[in-house]
């Protein structure tokens, strides 16, 4: 158990991402990544902090770097862009493997 | 109760705004299997880990094995909301 659990286990998804889309020769446009990203982030890390609020689920933050803003650790935070990366990776891949 | 009413509402939403986008049906189940199926793995491993902690009694108690099902919705919400965020 260890500081690093969270920010390894980000940077797992990140490394996927990236993986699965060099091996699927899959491009991710940084700005339309972006655009399609900001509601979608601003709405879950909403939820999260009144997840949170509401004691829906909380944080072992001995496995986090300790840095909270409000009620969220900023591996959390993190999440709710990395994730996204993920899925979007995954989605035009599979699009491009078994068509549209 | 009141994380499956949330997570619920979260992925009715967001799978009627997939389907009124008109993704295609067939990388759509593929998404959804496999973020279902990375959840599964690492979310339950962090999970395990103490990563997160969630209250069993605001849920409907099933654990699959150790993150709550209405985790999984979550996930699966994130997943379509965040494809038709980006077809659109």
């Amino acid at each position: 158990m260890a500081w690093f659990y969270y920010i390894g286990y980000l940077a797992v998804v990140l490394a996927s991402a990236l993986l699965i889309a060099n091996f699927a020769k899959v491009k991710i446009n940084a700005g339309r990544f972006l655009k399609a990203l900001l509601p979608v982030f601003v709405v879950f890390v909403l939820w999260d902090v009144v997840a949170v609020a509401l004691g829906h689920w909380q944080f072992g933050l001995q496995h986090m770097l300790g840095v909270v803003i409000y009620n969220q650790p900023i591996e959390e935070i993190a999440f709710f862009a990395v994730v996204p990366l993920f899925y979007v990776v995954v989605w035009e891949t599979v699009k491009k493997k078994i068509g549209k | 109760m009141q994380y499956t009413l949330f997570a619920t509402v979260a992925l009715v939403l967001s799978a009627a705004l997939a389907l009124r986008a008109k993704l295609p049906h067939g990388p759509l189940l593929a998404l959804s299997l496999i973020a279902a199926l990375s959840q599964l793995i690492f979310d339950n491993i962090m999970a395990a880990a103490g990563l997160w902690q969630f209250d069993f009694s605001q849920t409907l108690g099933i654990a699959v094995p150790v993150i709550p099902v209405e985790n999984l919705l979550f996930g699966l919400a994130l997943a379509l909301a965040t494809i038709t965020s980006w077809e659109r």
